[in-house]
């Protein structure tokens, strides 16, 4: 009996070990929450004494005086799987050169409400904290629906008179670099509700040729589009790569991958904009037309004379003629074994051509902005100003700590600030953070001409004209590599593969990008409708479908204007009324 | 009930098992909810508008989804009948040979791709059927053009069906296989006897035994029938196939990229179980009329 009673004692006391952690483990959250909002109490709790409440209006009212005491704050942290914090440090996601630096200059300092690994994950935990109710009182929101629900639904603070007292003249002049536009994107009603991230212009895509095959044969650099059609056909018949007859390709595209296409990227890989956009036509924008009534660029008529050309390349094998099945590593590849010596890309595009130069030291690849219109310019439209809204939750009693937190980013990563500041802190930032994005709690941004600036700027350092140091730390870091590649060259040396990719993309690319004068159509229009929730994804298959289908010549170019038809009924025309009363509002 | 005292102990073991099957499965059915709403959310289920059965009928007037069915049924079913009929008939074969580390080894190699994933199989199958893959290169020496097989709106579906099968007969063979095993030797002794061959005696006695697994592995594969794979087809399809590739799980996906649509991808999910539930149930009812082997 004794024995028998041990026994069911014991199980029992297992079956309530389990369930108990069972439970506590669905509870666990709610304490950490009542713990970080303790936190804030704390920090804000004793403000007696005319003195201390005058520096607490201080800090409220200007861009860089430091909270008298220790403010705490949650964010949504993304982390990305790649960071490696400090050999030897005891840096955290919570404790580090980012961190510390927000401390020592205005006394803020973030807890981790939920971290997440960038992308869908955060996505994902951005829902969740919305679903709940629960928010940080800094977020990270990534698309301008989301940005928007937060407003309507009154969840987020206006940051309009915190914006006026505490934005340095730095981050305007940011603003400024891109007329405001983000700005006016995070304003609704008149009322800013969020900090926007702005977005970089790559510039129009250009031409990347193989500079040694060019000159193997003679061609000069081209200019239109029977320049370009003409290198091609002499790249493919004439095999400067000594690839075997048939077996180098033609110029590089970029079917359905991922979410990239054809066409509509910005500065993207592997494109073919700059054939449509030369006549006109904006393939995936929404385009303001005279009378201001905002279409589709896909489906205007312009798009026609465009497509006349790509399926006339792809007929006289000027177009990889396996285009459908290439995904971007397969172009990678034949771009880095030297079969394929064309392609459209962004300035960046050396990070696609670096391993052809690691496997053949001759590879040079040169780039153009081309083809060039009848006024000598090339044409291309330019992308959404805003990446990202930074969101303050509604009533947190420190909307203005974002903003001040923002003007420390910035001054340290877009001005020489990092080099004439000697603090410890920012000396360790300047060594070790520099460059080791992904566990900044709040994060800047740069100027929309960042592109041409770091050229500009790398450029007259390298011949002597500009301090070393007056320029941004990335900037410098860039510099330093690109020297690298230089003095290489002068000593008759293979240059690291680094320095090559810096040299190339700053330097040879950011060159091109500065010196070209283009024409820049801005789209009107790059959220969503309600009617596209529901039915743009059967208009891209349709359009992605038919213009693939007409490249390949599977179809005849006529077939456009049947799927014109097609994708007005098909919800088109709705949509197109949609978008124009949205901009309209 | 009267044993409830005696009891007590296992059933309160039992508990925390019931608690998690109660909350990670019957709880989360409440979310179905979501198909009949427009579901946002900031608002939640509690929160979100009832819109009936909108989400259903946007997936039925769509002007493609016909074709998105059609390809689905086609593409689902092919791999479901070849799923039954190339195992069963190599566990046969594989059962006739005598040899026994030929055999262990035939049967290890043909289920290795079982393991492997399709976004590395894809890159393996785009090459062999690429432009200048293998298959290509044969068929050339026999004057036949280059085929561009996946792109191809022929292809497209015989293809995902035959590959689908390669990477999945010889982990499917492996339970028929060990029900040729529990077949009794004395059968097959006396069939011989009664002047049985091998051919009389794979149809009379091999057959039958492994019959009931046949039944079992058929009718539990039919809730299958609305999905054509979608890992497979994702790292395959192009747009120049949508034609004959593009399925349900596919379309979704796409238009959940578009805007995060939970109540779409719930409805698509409903539908599939309710189809699969009612597939299963009938096959098990007819599977009892015709040969008296009732699953459940």
């Amino acid at each position: 009996m004794g024995r028998n009673l041990r026994e069911k004692l014991t199980a029992i006391l297992l079956v309530t070990c389990m369930t108990s952690i069972m439970l506590v483990g669905c509870s666990n959250n709610d304490s950490e929450v009542s713990k970080s909002a303790i936190g804030q109490k704390d920090s804000t709790s004793d403000t007696s004494g005319d003195s201390t409440e005058d520096a607490w209006m201080l800090a409220k009212t200007t861009p860089d005086a430091p909270y008298p005491e220790t403010v705490i704050y949650t964010v949504g942290a993304t982390v990305t799987s790649s960071i490696k914090f400090p050999e030897g440090s005891n840096d955290t996601t919570t404790d580090n050169g980012y961190t510390r630096l927000y401390k020592e200059k205005i006394n803020i300092q973030n807890t981790n409400k939920f971290e997440a690994s960038d992308g869908e994950d955060y996505i994902q935990k951005v829902s969740m904290a919305i679903t709940t109710g629960d928010l940080p009182d800094i977020m990270r929101v990534d698309d301008y629906a989301t940005f928007k629900e937060l407003v309507d639904n009154d969840l987020i603070e206006d940051l309009t008179d915190a914006y006026n007292n505490c934005a340095s003249d730095l981050m305007k002049e940011i603003y400024a670099s891109n007329n405001n536009k983000a700005l006016d994107m995070a304003t609704v009603d008149g009322k800013l509700y969020a900090i926007p991230t702005t977005q970089i212009s790559g510039g129009p895509e250009l031409l990347w040729l193989r500079g040694d095959w060019m000159d193997k044969l003679g061609l000069s650099e081209p200019k239109t589009l029977d320049d370009i059609a003409n290198i091609i056909q002499e790249f493919i018949e004439k095999d400067p790569g000594k690839n075997g007859s048939g077996k180098t390709v033609g110029l590089a595209l970029i079917p359905k991958y991922n979410n990239q296409f054809l066409y509509g990227s910005y500065a993207g890989g592997y494109q073919a904009n700059n054939i449509f956009t030369i006549y006109g036509a904006f393939p995936k924008q929404w385009i303001a037309q005279a009378d201001g009534s905002a279409v589709y660029g896909s489906v205007q008529p312009e798009m026609k004379q465009g497509l006349a050309v790509l399926s006339d390349w792809y007929k006289r094998g000027l177009i990889d003629q396996q285009i459908a099945v290439r995904t971007e590593d397969d172009l990678k590849g034949l771009i880095g074994n030297g079969q394929c010596g064309s392609f459209f890309a962004g300035w960046w595009a050396p990070y696609h051509t670096v391993s052809s130069y690691t496997l053949n030291p001759d590879a040079e690849w040169r780039a153009y902005a081309v083809p060039v219109g009848k006024d000598g310019k090339v044409t291309a439209y330019t992308n959404n100003p805003v990446q990202n809204y930074f969101v303050v939750r509604k009533g947190y009693e420190h909307p203005e700590l974002l903003i001040k937190g923002k003007n420390v980013s910035l001054a340290y990563n877009q001005s020489s600030q990092a080099f004439s500041d000697t603090s410890d802190t920012v000396k360790y930032y300047r060594d070790t953070v520099n460059g080791q994005y992904g566990l900044d709690p709040l994060g800047g941004f740069d100027y929309y001409n960042a592109a041409q600036l770091s050229y500009q700027h790398i450029s007259e350092a390298l011949e002597g004209k500009r301090d070393e140091h007056d320029m941004t730390m990335y900037e410098n870091t860039l510099y330093e590599s690109c020297k690298r590649y230089q003095e290489a060259i002068d000593n008759n040396q293979k240059p690291e593969t680094d320095d090559w990719l810096n040299y190339q993309c700053r330097i040879a690319g950011g060159k091109v990008l500065n010196d070209t004068q283009m024409n820049l159509v801005d789209p009107v229009f790059y959220n969503q409708t309600e009617t596209m929730k529901l039915k743009w994804a059967t208009l891209v298959k349709m359009e992605e479908e038919t213009m693939l289908k007409i490249l390949t010549n599977q179809e005849n170019i006529d077939y456009f204007d049947k799927f014109v038809k097609d994708w007005k009924a098909a919800g088109g025309d709705q949509i197109t009324q949609e978008v124009n009363a949205a901009i309209a509002k | 009930m009267k044993h409830l005292k005696r009891e007590m102990s296992y059933h309160l073991m039992l508990l925390p098992g019931m608690l998690v099957l109660v909350l990670f499965t019957f709880v989360p059915l409440f979310g179905l909810v979501m198909a009949f709403q427009n579901y946002v959310p900031a608002k939640g289920i509690s929160g979100s508008k009832f819109v009936g059965l909108q989400n259903f009928k946007f997936l039925f007037v769509l002007p493609d989804s016909k074709q998105i069915l059609i390809n689905t049924l086609i593409i689902a079913l092919g791999k479901m009948i070849l799923a039954i009929v190339i195992p069963v008939c190599f566990a046969l074969l594989l059962n006739e040979i005598r040899i026994k580390w030929f055999k262990k080894t035939v049967q290890t190699v043909v289920y290795l791709p079982h393991f492997l994933s399709w976004v590395i199989l894809a890159s393996v199958v785009q090459f062999i059927f690429g432009y200048d893959g293998p298959v290509n290169a044969i068929l050339s020496l026999f004057g036949v053009d280059p085929i561009m097989f996946m792109a191809s709106n022929n292809w497209f579906r015989p293809l995902m069906i035959i590959t689908e099968t390669w990477k999945e007969f010889g982990y499917g063979s492996i339970i028929y296989l060990a029900a040729l095993t529990s077949i009794d030797p004395g059968l097959y002794e006396a069939a011989a006897i009664d002047g049985a061959g091998r051919w009389k005696q794979m149809f009379h006695v091999t057959l039958p035994g492994i019959l009931p697994m046949i039944i079992l592995m058929t009718t539990m594969s039919l809730p299958n029938i609305l999905n054509a794979g979608f890992d497979q087809i994702y790292n395959l399809y192009n747009p120049l196939v949508y034609e004959t590739g593009d399925i349900l799980d596919t379309f979704v996906y796409r238009v959940g990229m578009v805007e995060r649509q939970y109540s779409l991808a719930t409805a698509v999910g409903l539908i599939k179980s309710v189809v699969g539930m009612v597939l299963i149930l009938s096959a098990n009812k007819l599977a009892g009329k015709l040969t008296d082997r009732k699953i459940f």
